[in-house]
C-alpha cells in the first residue's frame, strides 16, 4: 500500500515537471513586425523606464514578442545575444564587448533614448570650489571616445582600473599637484561595474592630487544600494549618468537632451546631493544584435525593426 | 543435538573469548549456559547460528559442520530470542510472529492465522494481534519474541537472556509458562543466563563457564548442588545450596489437615464462633483464600460483617504440586504456623505446619 | 516608488497577488502562474538528483558502517556561498549552448541546488540507519534474513521518520533557494523579487517573497501528509484512542501476586 503511494507521488511530480516543461521559449508572434518574433534581453526596469521598452513602442512601433531579463549590460546579456538566448540586447554604448563580438548597435534616428553624460554627483558641502574646480575639469575634457578608449584598457586588455586613471590624468594635463582640495575629506563610491569604478579612480586621484583625504569605497552595488548611502553621507561623491540617474529619482521625467536632462536632474535631486558639469561623454542605452542577426534582417536603425518579417 | 568441538573464539586483537570448549547439549532438552561476566557464554551461544564465526575447532548440528552451511540458511531452522526481543517496531504483532514463515514463502494468509494460534500458546489474548510492539509492556514483547522464534517450528532455539530484562515477578510467571511450553514441544534448546538460580530451575543440563571461555562443570541442577567440582563453582551456585535444592523439587502427595473456614460474606458473629484458637481462615466465593481473620480485632466499624481490612495476607500460598521449598515457607510464614495449601485451581485443599513438612523433608532423604 | 506605512504596503501587496493580470503571462512580463511552475520544476528536479544520490548512499553507509567520512564531507557543502558558485559555473558552462534554450542556465543553477540539497537528505537517511535499535537488526539477522532484506524491510521502515524529515529539510532549503535562478536569465519565483527589487516596484518584490514562503509551507504540508501516510503507526506511535498507547509495565502482569497475598 505504501509503495503504491510513493509510486504515485513520483507519478504526480513527473507529470508536474513535464507540464512546466513547456513553458520556457515562445514565440507570440502577433504583428508579423521582425521585432514580434524577437526574444530582447536586458535590465527589468528597462522594461517601464520611458526611454526604455515605452519609448521604442511610441517612437517607432517596435515591440518584442518576449522579454527576458539578464542584468544591466553585463556579462549574462552579453552571453546570452552571443549563445542566441535572445535575438536583441540593451547595452551601453562604451561596452568593448560590443567591439570584440562584432555586434551591431542600431541607430536611433528619432533620439528615443535619453542623454546619458557623465557627471559628478557630489554632496553640497564637501563641494568646496577647489573641488569643484578640479571635477568639471576632468568632464571639460572627457569624450564619448575617450572613455571607449580607457574601457578597452581596463575591461579588455585586463589593465588596472587606477592605473590607467593616473595615465589618463597624466595625458590631459590634469595632474598637477596642489592644494586647493586640502582639508576636505571626501569619502568617493561607485557602482559596481568597470567603467562606474574607472570614473570613480579618475575623480579620486585627481582630488588626491589636489590634497583632499580620499577614502575610496568601490563596487557598492547598484542604485538601490548606493543613493540612500549618498542621501544619509555615508558616501560624499560619485561618478553618475544624468538620464539614468534622473530616471531613478523621477520615473515620470520626460526629457531627452543633454541640457533638459541636466535642468531635470537639478529639481529631482535631494536637498543634501548637486550635481556638476557634466561630461560630454555618453554611455548611453543602446539597442544591439549579433552582425549575423543584422545581416539576416537588413538591420541598420532601431526602425527596421518595425518592418514586416 | 548441538556439539561442540574445540570449539574456539579469539578476537583480532589477542583476546580469548571463548577457549576449545567441548560440550554436547542433547536433543529435546534445555541446556543453560551459565557463568560471570566474560566466561564466554553469548559468544558461545552465538557461534551455534553463526552470528560469531568460531576461530578454532568446530561445532556440528544433528552431526553437520555448521561452517559449511550457508549462515542465512542455517539460521531459518533456528530460533532466535535475544534480551530485548527486537520486535520489528513497524509492524504489527501478528506480522512479527508470521515474519519467518513469510520469509520462507508460506502464504500471508495461512502464517497470520498460525500465528493467531501461537500468540494464544504463549499467554496473549488476540486483541494484541493489531497491536504494536510499542503498545506491549516488556514482558508482552518478550512472550512475542518467543512465539516468533517458534513460528516456523523450528527444532532448534537458542536463547541469549530472554527473561533478563523484565520485572521478577514477571520474570518468574515467563519461566514457568516456558518450561510448561517446552514440555509441550520438546525442542533443543541452548539458554544463556548470568542468573544461577534460572540456570537451576530451567535446565535439564547447566554448563557453568569460567572466565576465559572455559567450561568448568557440565552437570544437571541436582548434580552441581549436591557436587560442585571445584571452589569457584561452589561459590557461583552460591550459598544455601542445600536449602536452594529444596526449592526444585516438588513434594508430591502432601498430609494436608482440614481447616475450618468462613466466606468473606458471612457475618462476623459466624466467623467468630467458627474459630478454633482465635484464628478463622476466610475464603471468597470461589474459595480461594482471602488471609487470616483474628477474632480480637472485631467486626468492621458500626456493622455486622467481617472486616476485610483486618484479614492477615502475609503469609504466603503453596500450591498442592509445589516444591519443598514452597510448602515450607507457607508454613513458617503464616500467623497460625498453619501453611495454607491450594490446588491447582487456587481453592483451598487444606494446611501443614512445619514440623510435617521437615519430616518430609527428611525422610526423601538427600544430603545437604 | 511607493511610499506608505506598513498597512498601506500590505494592502498593496495584497492588491499585486490577487490582480489577475499578474498571473497571466504578456510579452514583457512572465506571469505567476508561469514562475510559480518554472520554480516547482527547478525544486523538483534539483530534490530528485539529490535524493537519487543522497538516499542510496546515506542507506548503504547506514548500513554497512563505511564510507562515514562522506556523511561529514557532504555537511560541509552546506556552507556553500550558492549566487557565488552560481555565478562561477554559469561563466563556464552557458557558453557551450547556443540557440533559444535555458538549458546552459539551468545546468549551474541545477548542480548548485543539488549541492545544497544532499546534505539534509543524506545525514538524516544516515542517522535514521544508524539509530535503529541494534537489538532489531540482531534479531532480523538472527532469524535468516540477508544483508539486503535487513536494509530494506528493517532498517528503511524504521529510518522513514528520519529519512522523510530530511527530505522536508531539503525541500524548504531548496525552494527558498531556487530564488537565485533570477541571477541568471531564468525564470521562477525569484524573478519577482529581483525584478521588483530592482525597479523599486516593492508589492511586486514583496510579493513575490509571499509566493516563495507559501510554496514552501504547501510542499512542507505535503510531505508531512506523505509522512502520516507511509511510517509505521508502531514507529510514529499515533494510535486511534488513548486506550491504545503504550502500555506500562504493570498492565499484563497477571494477578498471581494478589492471590499470594490474599
Amino acid at each position: 500500500m505504501k509503495h503504491k503511494i510513493l509510486a504515485g507521488a513520483a507519478a504526480a511530480a513527473l507529470a508536474l515537471t513535464l507540464t512546466a516543461c513547456g513553458g520556457s521559449s515562445s514565440d507570440s508572434s502577433s504583428g508579423g513586425t521582425i521585432a514580434s518574433s524577437f526574444i530582447f534581453g536586458g535590465p527589468a526596469e528597462f522594461k517601464t523606464r520611458t526611454d526604455g521598452i515605452p519609448g521604442l513602442a511610441e517612437h517607432y512601433g517596435v515591440s518584442f514578442g518576449k522579454y527576458t531579463v539578464t542584468d544591466t549590460g553585463g556579462p549574462v546579456t552579453v552571453n546570452a545575444l552571443k549563445q542566441g538566448q535572445i535575438d536583441a540586447a540593451d547595452l551601453f554604448t562604451t561596452d568593448p564587448s560590443i567591439e570584440s563580438n562584432g555586434f551591431v548597435i542600431l541607430t536611433d534616428p528619432k533620439a528615443n533614448f535619453a542623454a546619458q553624460n557623465v557627471l559628478p554627483i557630489i554632496n553640497k558641502d564637501k563641494a568646496t570650489d577647489g573641488v569643484k574646480t578640479t571635477l568639471n575639469a576632468i568632464s571639460a575634457k572627457l569624450d564619448t571616445a575617450g572613455l571607449g578608449a580607457l574601457m578597452v584598457k581596463v575591461v579588455s586588455e585586463k589593465q588596472d582600473p587606477d592605473a590607467v586613471a593616473k595615465a589618463w590624468l597624466a595625458d590631459q594635463g590634469l595632474d598637477a599637484t596642489g592644494s586647493s582640495a586640502s582639508g576636505v575629506k571626501l569619502t568617493v563610491g561607485s557602482a559596481n561595474f568597470p567603467e562606474n569604478v574607472l570614473l570613480a579612480q579618475i575623480y579620486a586621484e585627481a582630488l588626491k592630487a589636489q590634497g583632499a583625504d580620499i577614502k575610496l569605497k568601490l563596487n557598492i552595488g547598484s542604485r538601490e544600494k548606493y543613493v540612500p548611502a549618498l542621501k544619509d553621507g555615508s558616501v560624499d561623491l560619485m561618478p553618475e549618468y544624468n538620464g539614468s540617474i534622473l530616471q531613478y529619482l523621477d520615473a515620470k521625467a520626460t526629457a531627452t537632451e543633454p541640457q533638459d536632462v541636466f535642468d531635470a536632474l537639478q529639481k529631482a535631486l535631494p536637498s543634501n546631493l548637486i550635481v556638476l558639469d557634466q561630461a560630454e561623454a555618453q554611455d548611453s542605452d543602446a539597442i544591439v544584435v549579433t552582425k549575423e542577426t543584422a545581416e539576416k534582417y537588413g538591420l541598420k536603425s532601431i526602425a527596421d525593426l518595425a518592418k514586416k518579417k | 543435538m548441538i556439539r561442540f568441538e574445540a570449539a574456539s573464539k579469539t578476537y583480532p586483537d589477542g583476546t580469548i573469548a571463548v577457549d576449545a570448549l567441548d560440550l554436547v547439549a542433547p536433543s529435546g532438552q534445555i541446556t543453560v549456559l551459565v557463568g560471570p561476566s566474560g566466561c564466554g557464554k553469548t559468544t558461545s551461544l552465538r557461534m551455534i547460528n553463526r552470528m560469531i564465526d568460531a576461530t578454532g575447532g568446530r561445532i556440528l548440528l544433528d552431526d553437520q559442520d555448521i561452517g559449511k552451511v550457508e549462515p542465512a540458511e542455517l539460521r531459518r531452522g533456528i530460533g532466535y530470542v535475544i534480551q530485548h526481543a527486537g520486535l520489528f517496531p513497524h509492524r504489527t504483532i501478528i506480522d512479527n510472529i508470521a515474519s519467518v514463515p513469510i520469509m520462507l514463502g508460506r502464504k500471508k494468509k495461512q502464517a497470520r492465522a498460525d500465528a493467531m494460534e501461537l500468540l494464544e500458546r504463549v499467554g496473549l489474548d488476540q486483541k494484541f494481534a493489531h497491536r504494536y510492539p510499542v503498545q506491549l509492556s516488556g514482558g508482552q514483547q518478550q512472550r512475542v519474541g518467543v512465539a516468533r522464534a517458534l513460528a516456523a517450528d523450528p527444532p532448534v532455539m537458542l536463547m541469549d537472556e530472554p527473561f533478563s530484562a523484565v520485572d521478577p515477578v514477571v520474570r518468574e510467571q515467563l519461566q514457568d509458562e516456558f518450561l510448561r511450553l517446552q514440555g509441550e514441544l520438546g525442542k533443543t534448546i541452548v539458554f544463556v543466563t548470568h542468573d544461577i538460580d534460572e540456570a537451576i530451575k530451567l535446565g535439564d543440563q547447566v554448563a557453568v563457564l569460567r572466565v576465559g571461555g572455559r567450561l568448568a562443570q557440565m552437570a544437571t541442577p541436582a548434580e552441581l548442588l549436591s557436587n560442585p567440582i571445584d571452589d569457584f563453582v561452589a561459590n557461583f551456585v552460591g550459598r544455601d545450596r542445600g536449602y536452594r535444592a529444596l526449592g526444585f523439587e516438588v513434594v508430591g502427595a502432601l498430609p494436608l489437615e482440614p481447616e475450618p473456614t468462613v466466606a468473606l460474606s458471612s457475618s462476623f458473629d459466624q466467623a467468630a464462633r467458627a474459630a478454633q484458637d482465635g484464628w478463622i481462615l476466610v475464603l471468597d466465593d470461589a474459595r480461594r483464600p482471602q488471609g487470616w481473620l483474628a477474632v480480637d480485632d472485631g467486626p468492621a466499624p458500626g456493622s455486622e460483617a467481617i472486616n476485610p481490612v483486618t484479614l492477615r495476607r502475609g503469609g504466603t500460598v503453596a500450591d498442592v504440586d509445589g516444591t519443598y521449598r514452597a510448602v515450607l515457607d507457607a508454613a513458617l510464614s503464616s500467623p497460625t504456623g498453619r501453611g495454607v495449601v491450594v490446588d491447582r485451581d487456587g481453592a483451598f485443599a487444606g494446611t501443614i505446619n512445619a514440623t510435617q513438612v521437615v519430616e518430609l523433608i527428611e525422610s526423601r532423604g538427600v544430603a545437604s | 516608488m511607493a511610499k506608505g506605512g506598513g498597512g498601506a504596503m500590505i494592502g498593496q501587496v495584497f492588491s499585486w497577488l490577487t490582480d489577475p493580470a499578474h498571473w497571466r503571462d504578456t510579452a514583457l512580463d512572465t506571469g505567476i502562474t508561469t514562475q510559480l511552475l518554472a520554480h516547482v520544476r527547478f525544486s523538483l528536479i534539483a530534490l530528485g538528483i539529490a535524493s537519487a544520490i543522497a538516499l542510496p548512499l546515506g542507506l548503504f553507509i547506514g548500513h554497512t558502517r563505511r564510507g562515514t567520512f562522506l556523511v561529514a564531507g557532504a555537511n560541509a557543502l552546506r556552507a556553500l556561498p550558492s549566487v557565488g558558485l552560481l555565478v562561477l559555473l554559469t561563466v563556464m558552462i552557458a557558453p557551450h549552448f547556443h540557440g533559444r534554450t535555458d538549458i546552459g542556465y539551468v545546468i549551474p543553477t541545477e548542480i548548485v541546488l543539488v549541492l545544497l540539497a544532499i546534505p539534509p537528505i543524506l545525514s538524516n537517511t544516515y542517522a535514521g540507519v544508524d539509530t535503529v535499535d541494534p537489538a532489531v537488526t540482531d534479531a532480523a539477522r538472527g532469524m535468516g534474513m540477508r544483508g539486503r532484506q535487513v536494509l530494506f524491510d528493517v532498517e528503511l521502515p524504521c529510518s522513514l521518520p528520519l529519512i522523510l524529515s530530511g527530505l522536508r529539510s531539503a525541500t524548504l532549503q531548496v525552494i527558498a533557494t531556487a530564488t537565485i535562478a533570477s541571477f541568471v536569465p531564468l525564470g521562477g519565483l525569484g524573478r519577482f523579487i529581483y525584478d521588483g527589487l530592482q525597479q523599486q516596484d516593492y508589492p511586486q518584490m514583496i510579493g513575490g517573497g509571499v509566493l516563495v514562503a507559501a510554496l514552501a509551507v504547501t510542499a512542507d504540508l505535503l510531505l508531512a501528509l506523505l509522512q502520516r501516510v507511509t511510517v509505521s503507526r508502531g514507529i510514529s506511535g499515533r494510535f486511534a484512542t488513548k486506550g491504545d498507547a503504550p502500555a506500562g509495565p504493570i498492565e499484563g502482569a497477571i494477578t498471581r501476586v494478589e492471590v499470594e497475598a490474599g
